[in-house]
């Protein structure tokens, strides 16, 4: 009995052995988190500072938001493996996945680490509706520095083909006749997609109703099954639901038309001036000196030319929109800008 | 039909690949262990082992994700039946019975039973998938808000069999689970609720720390005083752990009904394997002539529960691949995951990646092979741990649940969170207050609360036409049904028999 249970222990822990043993030589396998034990290395990072040509020589904490499998943690994921596969930094890129309160408690995080040049946090549209609706104790301009921006969401504006339309102004034709009629699905109560439905019933002047989701996911499940008539999606998500023709395109809300829908209109064209695009970049605390940020901003910039990159911002539908440092502090005032206007509708018609 | 062979050939012949075949043991096997670490559940364990995957060939990715979700199903209730500690919360149920036959001297026959009734659960949903995965996908689309309530509304009426001696304490740990959902910000106006300015409060309290501090915790920290367990050496016997021809008549309608529940639950965006456990176990209770004896240890009480949560986890994969839309948590990161390895779920799926969506088919054939394998096999090895001495066992458990909570979210604060209900639950513990009506309640609280409200706004605010969709009032019923029926069939019964 006794040596039959030694043999099968020993079978198991060979065969985890072997499992993970196989597992170990992925090149492209990123450390997973890492507890945050670390020690803020405040005084002696200030110190390296003055030195020109600042270069890392510590571990980056690269701070995520949000929980796994979702859309920040993919593109961080991306940006860390695209970095360690070409051996651009001299340190270790360590995603670490701290949701909660939708990306507030990533940034308190971030934020109690002080003045830290090894760590960084992504940010979407969260990052400006979360302060700017009294949700966050951080002010946006005053807790973090602008390292780089590294691309742009589209949303997708799309209909249940139950209803018949096929464009955008049928849509908006039944909506004036009907009003209250229309039920709209988005995520969360102050996001992105509640954004765009009250640009466009303002624009329009319609009336859609906006349903609240916990996710995307939601959102189309609610959307396929016929409870919702119109939604807000990422144009990948809706893939292949536009295939096969249970869901239809109405419009996109980039600037030009998304490469995988080169039939749907913008906005723009359609005569609605929505530009509106989930804006995803890195950020540090406030107060990192100009060095270090212009070492990463060098650093995100070689990614942002890798082929790899390219083909992940396709493969997604992100807008290749990159700015530097510099660049991105003018692109986050006037994004600041249209966000309190945003939010200040939103409140409007709540 | 013959297309339906070839492609299954198709998904066998890319795990003829010995190293294929390695992943999916290696993902059931750990889905096993990290579903029997009070802490660890599937989330977590597929999240931290989601970046072994990246670049690794799609199908043997997918493989080794699925295989660590169903086996944390199994595995969680190895925990739950030896230490009365659920190694994840759909396993929280399995408690119920598992733990009075471990007490009674029966550990093995509960988990040989958890272990058959697991496999069968899993075995036949696969089957189910195979056959019916895209149909029933759009099927289960007809679930709104609306439905979802109702279906809500029904899972909350099962707390009254799990009140155990005491309905009014039962309630008022469910009305205190239920004043726990409501915390966070509201998802309609984005109002705080009970969070005093505290971030970590904002997207409210989830129920998994909560679940280990009041099942794993509290246990740890409850004095059993000389509380002997005296394992009968020739229950472990091979033989003995096949239940008996009696046991197996009792238990196979309930196995066959919880796989049923569970596929359909699990299938259902939103609702997942926690809730199809709870469901399945109060069905059991109501329909089990033996419903009376439910809590005290007996075999249907694990079967149930321990059928439904798998079925449940080959359920949630039907919507993730066939439509895009994941169902539970764990789906979800492994659809996040299918998306890093380039390939999109959704309706063409089983055509575009043919090979991708059959291996992962005819992996999990053989990885409920697997699951039985190791379930029995182990067994005998499971069941030492209660000959561990007490604090040793009750320490490594401790670092297990708070290496677990922190894992969660990366967070110290839900270390926090699953001490804090840890103390609670000690007080329920001694107040004799039953636990699982308050991780029902926090569970159902926010989906029902959410599913409500964003009903009330598709029905333009009116509650009738919430609840008169044909669905869900075919639900509210069964739901009316489920609270009132007996009590309304005895005063009947009584009139009758005093005419």
């Amino acid at each position: 009995m006794k040596i039959r249970m030694m043999k099968l222990l020993a079978l198991m822990l060979v065969s985890m052995f072997i499992f993970t043993a196989c597992s170990s030589p992925e090149p492209e396998a990123p450390a997973v988190e890492e507890p945050a034990e670390e020690p803020t290395e405040e005084p002696a990072a200030e110190e390296e500072v003055a030195v020109e040509g600042w270069v890392p020589t510590e571990d980056v904490e690269f701070i995520i938001p949000f929980g796994a499998g979702g859309g920040s943690d993919v593109f961080a994921r991306k940006i860390v493996e695209i970095i360690s596969r070409n051996n651009m930094a001299p340190v270790n890129f360590v995603a670490t996945n701290k949701p909660g309160g939708s990306g507030v408690v990533g940034y308190t995080y971030m934020n109690g680490k002080g003045e830290s040049n090894y760590i960084m946090a992504t940010t979407s549209s969260s990052f400006y509706s979360q302060p700017l609706t009294g949700n966050s104790p951080l002010s946006i301009t005053e807790d973090f520095e602008f390292v780089a921006h590294m691309a742009k969401d589209p949303s997708l504006f799309a209909a249940n083909a139950d209803l018949g339309f096929t464009t955008l102004e049928e849509m908006v034709e039944y909506a004036k006749a009907n009003p209250g009629d229309l039920k709209y699905g988005g995520t969360g109560n102050v996001s992105d997609d509640a954004i765009l439905m009250y640009m466009v019933n303002e624009l329009a002047g319609i009336e859609l109703v906006y349903v609240p989701y916990d996710s995307g996911a939601d959102v189309l499940a609610a959307i396929l099954g016929g409870h919702i008539d119109v939604c807000a999606i990422s144009p990948s998500e809706g893939g292949e639901h536009l295939e096969t023709g249970a869901l239809v395109p109405l419009a996109v809300s980039s600037d030009d038309r998304v490469a995988i829908l080169p039939d749907v209109p913008t906005f723009t064209e359609l005569g609605f001036d929505i530009t509106h695009q989930q804006s995803r970049g890195v950020v540090m605390n406030g107060g990192t000196p100009v060095e270090v940020l212009d070492y990463y901003s060098d650093l995100f910039q070689q990614v942002s030319e890798t082929e790899e990159w390219q083909t992940f911002l396709s493969e997604n539908v992100m807008g290749d929109v990159f700015y530097d440092n510099e660049e991105y502090v003018d692109f986050n005032a006037d994004l600041t800008e249209k966000y309190i206007k945003f939010m200040d509708m939103i409140e409007r018609n709540q | 039909m013959e297309t339906l062979l070839h492609n299954l050939a198709l998904g066998f012949s890319v795990l003829a690949n010995p190293i294929v075949l390695l992943y999916a043991f290696g993902g059931v096997l750990s889905g096993v262990i990290i579903g029997a670490l009070p802490g660890l559940g599937p989330s977590v364990g597929i999240a931290v082992l989601l970046p072994l995957t990246y670049g690794m060939d799609p199908s043997a990715g997918i493989i080794l994700l699925a295989g660590i979700y169903y086996g944390a199903m199994y595995g969680g209730s190895i925990t739950a039946i030896l230490i009365n500690t659920p190694g994840d919360s759909a396993a929280v149920m399995t408690t119920l019975d598992g733990y009075p036959l471990t007490l009674k001297g029966q550990a093995g026959k509960a988990l040989g039973m958890a272990a058959y009734s697991s496999v069968m659960g899993g075995t036949v949903s696969v089957v189910a998938f195979m056959l019916f995965a895209p149909i029933i996908a759009s099927y289960a689309l007809a679930f709104g808000s609306s439905e979802y309530f109702a279906l809500m509304v029904l899972g909350l009426t099962s707390i009254a069999g799990m009140t155990g001696d005491s309905p009014s304490k039962g309630f008022l740990a469910a009305f205190i689970g239920l004043f726990i959902s409501l915390i966070g910000l509201d998802l309609v106006t984005g109002v705080q609720r009970y969070v005093f300015g505290n971030v970590h409060l904002f997207s409210g309290i989830d129920f998994i720390p909560v679940a280990m501090g009041l099942f794993g915790i509290a246990e740890i920290i409850t004095d059993k005083g000389d509380m002997k367990l005296d394992i009968d050496k020739e229950s472990l016997k091979f033989r003995n752990l096949f239940p008996n021809k009696q046991e197996w008549k009792e238990c196979l309608p309930h196995i066959g009904r919880g796989t049923g529940l569970g596929f359909f639950v699990g299938m259902l965006p939103g609702a997942g394997a926690t809730i199809a456990s709870f469901l399945s176990y109060s069905m059991a209770k109501k329909i089990s002539k033996r419903g009376d004896e439910f809590g005290t240890g007996v075999l249907e009480g694990v079967a149930a529960p321990e059928s439904a949560n798998n079925a449940a986890s080959m359920g949630a994969m039907v919507p993730m691949l066939t439509l895009g839309v994941p169902g539970s948590g764990s789906t979800a990161i492994m659809m996040g995951a299918l998306m890093m390895l380039g390939i999109t779920p959704g309706p063409s799926l089983f055509m575009k990646e043919a090979e991708v969506a059959w291996s992962l088919v005819a992996s999990m054939y053989i990885g409920n092979v697997f699951l039985l394998f190791l379930g029995i096999l182990g067994l005998p090895i499971f069941v030492r741990v209660l000959k561990v001495k007490a604090p040793i066992l009750n320490s490594v458990v401790l670092a297990f649940i708070l290496i677990g909570a922190y894992a969660l979210e990366n967070s110290m604060f839900t270390v926090g969170i699953t001490i804090f209900f840890g103390v609670i639950g000690y007080f329920m513990k001694k107040l004799k207050v039953p636990a699982a009506p308050m991780i029902l309640a926090i569970v159902l609280g926010y989906l029902t609360e959410s599913n409500l409200r964003q009903a009330l706004i598709i029905a333009d605010g009116s509650f009738i036409g919430v609840i008169t969709k044909p669905i869900s009032a075919v639900i509210l019923v069964i739901a009316l049904i489920m609270a009132f029926g007996s009590p309304i069939m005895e005063m009947i019964k009584k009139k009758v028999a005093a005419q």
